[in-house]
């Protein structure tokens, strides 16, 4: 029994560590009161750029490929991808003040459509299929504790089995975290997203807050789908695979109630109950209905937050509308 | 701060603009979107001027492939239509994709176990109407939580898809599974499918009645003027009198209602079967052609039919010069960036430094 | 307003039909008799390393085949079509672009294809894997498969051989050989690969039992990989999959335990876990039936061929890590089941509920799901593939436990 739940919890954090990225980008985007609805698209460019990025650069350096190189170019490749998508967002909403959920879903069939057109374009171009040699995938797929950390009983395997994309997403969650309750740019953005008309007239220079909370988020949400093409995926472009997780991302920052820290754990709770059927069957749900947990729960917790309507569980207030200033 | 220097460039909202400078304007932005489509193409050495071509002659140069075409434009259509009185409300339905679905599932239900008993015509009504409740009522709950609570609609849609399609992912594994084991719902019976008109199923018949409807309903009746008022100002309507929880509920209804009716075009009249992907990004993509549309009924049939061009015309151009069939998503996504974009110039003039005395720039 | 949009859609529409006009001699079929245009809708693409890669291959194969006889194949190939009406249309598309044989890879895709086939009479479609073609009284389907069991059953034994030298060895104890099993969906193709496999194992390795995890999708990466770690977590020491991806390989190498695979030699992705796979060499069919269309012949309706006419294959045997003999044994039971002397369904070799299977039916003639007809059980043997060349084999056997049925 203890060991199920623990290998649970190991491939819960697996793809929960996908949900994490993705829904740490979207919660800074959503700080600043910007709905981006884009994230499915997002991911699928940061997944295929992403992919891109370590599979050129093997070929590039052939043998001398190293294993930590490839992760940073990978990281590098999705993250710019991601910021290059959430820009054109920021720009569309921000500057030229268009809906933010229509240019969001404009986003999602936009990046979509990138993500598969490249995976596709590389396989065509290569002639076969695209991958990457063992080596490297063991490099994305390995821990970075030493084994005598991982053969600790029971929290050897919980806390220190993890890839390298784990722990940087805790640190990515802590950091974000800190500036948005402890730094006088995070409260600024805070402020932005609550009320931009206030934190105008206070001088606060929104348009720079909404453009940069957006695009770094936007950014890390990418990372999210490279973990996934990157870990879970085996390291090959998977046309399909990525589907619905940027949604279920959206659906987990409402879960975290905007909050970077509840996103660790909600994130590995939303990964479990997708991978559960797999480990824990109970003889009368059927499987697919496990699937639908995630969403269930989430519409319960929005309609409950709702309900109650208490101050610091609400949405950002702006939270998809854009801010005219001549309309003040 | 950016107040207190002169910005370079100032915006001013528009007054008034001649229609035909505004249609103008987004024509343009279509050829400008159409431009940027041949980068991706010219990156991946494809020429632009043949890849064009083929996607035109895929999608209208033979009566299969503009059967084709137009039998993907009729749900794009058909859910834009849906879309578009909540869209006016300020209510920002996304959950089309859900509604479409439950409507297909209801629709199924009677296409599996009743077509033997009752007979064709009826069937088909039948079928249609509980799909329109299903899609209703499944619309339904968001907006009764949106009345009543002030629950953002926007992420309680969302979820409420894929809710839909986790339960028919269920009956497709479970209850209605055709070949043991198989995950598939078998075909329907043909007392159970749409019957076809010029080639094409008479989807696109109730597609363009409700074109019609929809334009009165907007435009002449009570009910669409109280969706007006609430969209420009929840306040100004509760001023009027107006009861604004119930008329989101029964807007929400009517936009359900509508594309559970699509659902029933869809599973009825195109795939024959239900399976989970049986909306299929319809209920996105749609938004987008309803907004891009302004909202106007007749400018949904044009941008519904350029989206299925685009997505038909693809499939070809992959078949033919091995270019990935998702670049009719990536074209797709400029030209609606493209027309998004537009807007603003419709909507702003740019007023720039230089023109104006300095004492007006604060 | 609307003036200016119909006069866009209008131009639209005239550079469409000049255009069309251009290419309409060019869409025609290709006059030359030793040319003939095949379509292949594939699932997948070859990322998979699987199933889809291995039909590629079988494509390929067969064009340098037909080449030689003085044959070109021209292919539209189309990847990642689901088993949806994209099929249908993709089936269309394939029609109006001039494929004379139209060939759709996956199971799934044959409802989708059977919406479209009486508008082509002249066109040939063929349905890999499923079974519609013997009833639905038409003459340009058809179904195609291989006697895939006899490769699981070899793949089988190598995975026996293995878990018995762990016995052996003390690695684990007679209890522990456990096998998990990443299928699809439980139906009869599953069904029966996996009851094969775990027939073969057996006969090595008498101790041996099997849990059977379906993840619901021929090609899920995740899921596959996911339920492969599950497995490996609840104790299995071999993972074999009926599933389209490497993942699951991939998955057993990252737990350590073994596995063989299918559709691709899996070897170079898990170096120190996959022993052998099994696949089929579509290039045999491929060959046969494109060959019959040249000649006007007839396209075979049912196509089955077994191991003997290099339908099914091995891939290399993983010599570094497979136990010792482990070839001589597999060339053994390949000879033998070539031979007939050794039956894959013996039904002496298995029981189902504690009883010996008496009675099977094989065909289902009236098609409400379940066989009616053909009793597939005589002379000491379920006979697989004999009277369809789809799997008809659905019973539940001892030994093998299901985990999730739902699928």
């Amino acid at each position: 029994m203890m060991s199920t739940i623990i290998a649970l919890i190991v491939a819960a954090v697996t793809f929960g560590t996908v949900l994490m990225y993705g829904t740490l980008g979207e919660i800074l985007t959503e700080k600043s009161g910007n709905l981006n609805l884009g994230v499915e698209g997002i991911m699928y460019m940061g997944g295929a750029f992403g992919l891109a990025g370590a599979f050129y650069y093997e070929k590039a350096a052939g043998a001398a490929a190293s294993g930590p190189a490839a992760i940073i170019i990978a990281i590098l490749a999705a993250f710019a991808a991601g910021m290059a998508a959430s820009a054109i967002y920021s720009f569309l909403t921000i500057t030229l003040r268009a809906n933010q959920n229509v240019t969001g879903l404009a986003l999602s069939i936009f990046g979509t459509g990138i993500g598969q057109f490249v995976g596709e374009f590389m396989r065509v171009s290569e002639g076969g299929y695209v991958a990457l040699s063992n080596n490297l995938k063991e490099a994305f797929s390995a821990t970075i504790f030493p084994k005598v950390f991982v053969n600790i009983p029971v929290i050897g395997n919980i806390l220190f089995s993890h890839t390298v994309f784990f722990y940087l997403a805790i640190v990515v969650a802590v950091l974000m975290y800190l500036f948005l309750k402890k730094t006088k740019w995070g409260m600024y953005l805070t402020a932005v997203g609550e009320s931009p008309s206030t934190s105008d007239a206070a001088g606060i220079n929104i348009v720079k807050y909404k453009y940069l909370a957006t695009i770094i988020g936007g950014g890390i949400s990418a990372i999210g789908g490279m973990v996934y093409i990157m870990t879970t995926a085996g390291c090959v472009w998977n046309h399909e695979g990525l589907s619905g997780v940027g949604w279920l991302a959206v659906a987990l920052v409402i879960f975290c109630m905007w909050r970077p820290l509840n996103a660790i754990w909600g994130s590995v709770l939303f990964g479990a109950m997708m991978i559960m059927y797999l480990r824990v069957a109970i003889p009368f749900i059927p499987t697919e209905l496990y699937k639908i947990l995630p969403y269930i729960v989430t519409v319960i917790v929005l309609v409950l937050t709702s309900m109650k309507n208490s101050r610091d569980k609400q949405p950002p207030a702006s939270l998809g509308n854009n801010y005219f200033r001549e309309e003040r | 701060m950016a107040a207190e220097k002169t910005p370079l460039i100032r915006l001013a909202k528009r007054t008034e603009m001649k229609r035909s400078s505004m249609w103008m304007i987004r024509v343009g932005s279509i050829l400008v979107a159409l431009l940027l489509g041949c980068l991706p193409m010219i990156l991946t050495a494809t020429n632009p001027f043949s890849a064009y071509g083929v996607i035109i002659q895929g999608s209208l140069s033979r009566p299969v492939y503009l059967k084709q075409t137009i039998r993907t434009a009729i749900p794009l259509l058909g859910c834009a239509l849906a879309i578009a009185p909540c869209f006016k409300m300020k209510f920002w339905n996304i959950g089309a994709e859900g509604q479409i679905t439950m409507g297909a599932v209801a629709a199924t239900y009677f296409a599996l176990f009743w077509h033997d008993r009752i007979p064709h015509v009826p069937l088909l009504l039948i079928m249609a109407f509980t799909a329109a409740i299903a899609g209703g009522l499944w619309a339904l709950i968001p907006a009764f939580f949106k009345a009543r609570f002030n629950t953002n609609e926007t992420l309680f849609t969302l979820m409420m898809n894929y809710i839909a399609i986790g339960i028919v992912a269920w009956l497709q594994g479970g209850p209605w599974e055709g070949r043991k084991g198989s995950q598939l719902i078998p075909m329907f019976s043909d007392s159970a499918r749409l019957p076809t008109v010029f080639g094409v199923n008479c989807g696109w018949i109730i597609a363009l009645v409700l074109v019609v409807l929809m334009y009165i309903y907007m435009n002449k009746t009570k009910q669409g003027y109280e969706i007006a008022v609430i969209g420009d100002s929840v306040n100004t309507a509760r001023y009027a009198g107006m009861n604004v929880g119930w008329i989101i509920m029964r807007t929400m209804f009517i936009s359900g209602a509508i594309s559970g009716i699509v659902g029933f075009i869809i599973v009825s009249g195109a795939n024959f079967t239900l399976y989970s992907g049986v909306a299929d990004g319809v209920g996105f993509t749609s938004i987008t052609v309803a907004w891009l549309s302004q909202l106007n009924s007749f400018a949904m049939i044009v941008i519904s039919m350029i989206l299925a061009v685009l997505e038909k015309g693809s499939n070809t151009l992959q078949t033919r010069m091995s270019v990935p069939a998702s670049i009719a998503d990536i074209i797709t996504g400029i030209l609606l960036f493209c027309m998004l974009s537009c807007e603003f110039f419709i909507n702003y003039k740019l007023i720039f430094r230089h023109k104006e005395n300095k004492e007006e720039g604060v | 307003m609307k003036k200016l949009f119909s006069v866009l859609i209008v131009l639209m529409l005239l550079t469409g039909f000049v255009f069309a006009a251009g290419s309409a001699e060019k869409a025609t079929t290709a006059s030359d008799p030793n040319t003939v245009k095949v379509g292949l809708l594939c699932i997948g693409d070859e990322n998979d390393q699987g199933y889809t890669y291995n039909f590629i291959r079988g494509r390929d194969e067969a064009t340098e085949m037909l080449a030689a006889d003085g044959i070109t194949v021209e292919w539209v190939t189309k990847f990642n079509i689901g088993e949806d009406a994209t099929c249908t249309d993709a089936n269309i598309e394939a029609a109006e672009e001039g494929c004379q044989i139209i060939i759709n890879n996956s199971y799934g895709f044959e409802p989708f294809m059977l919406e479209v086939v009486d508008d082509y009479p002249e066109i040939e479609f063929i349905s890999c894997t499923n079974c519609a073609s013997v009833f639905d009284g038409r003459d340009n389907t058809h179904n195609a498969f291989a006697d895939i069991y006899e490769g699981r059953y070899i793949a089988g034994v190598v995975a026996g051989m293995k878990m018995q030298e762990m016995i052996d060895n003390g690695k684990i104890t007679p209890e522990q050989a456990v096998i998990g099993y990443v299928g699809a969906y439980s139906f009869a193709e599953v069904i029966s690969g996996f009851t094969a496999y775990y027939l073969g194992a057996k006969s090595v390795c008498p101790s041996v039992t099997m849990k059977v995890s379906f993840v619901g999708s021929w090609s899920d990466a995740t899921a596959e990989s996911d339920a492969a770690l599950a497995l490996a977590d609840q104790g299995c020491v071999m993972i074999s999959q009926h599933s389209d991806n490497t993942t699951p390989a991939t998955a057993a190498q990252q737990r350590g335990v073994y596995h063989t695979g299918y559709n691709n030699d899996m070897t170079g992705i898990a170096p120190n876990a996959s022993l052998i796979s099994t696949r089929i060499d579509w290039a045999i069919y491929f060959y046969e039936a494109i060959k019959a269309y040249v000649n006007g012949e007839e396209i075979p309706q049912d196509w089955c061929k077994g191991m003997a006419e290099g339908a099914v294959v091995m891939t290399p045997l993983n010599e570094a890590i497979a136990a010792p003999g482990t070839a001589e044994k597999v060339a053994e039971v390949e000879a033998a089941l070539a031979d007939g002397s050794l039956e894959v369904f013996d039904t002496s070799t298995f029981t189902v509920g504690g009883e010996t299977l008496t009675h099977a039916f094989a065909l289902d003639t009236d098609g409400d799901f379940t066989a009616d007809s053909e009793e597939a059980v005589y002379d000491g043997a379920f006979h697989e593939s004999e009277f369809q060349s789809a799997p008809y084999f659905t019973v539940q056997i001892d030994g093998i436990e299901w985990l999730n049925a739902a699928y």
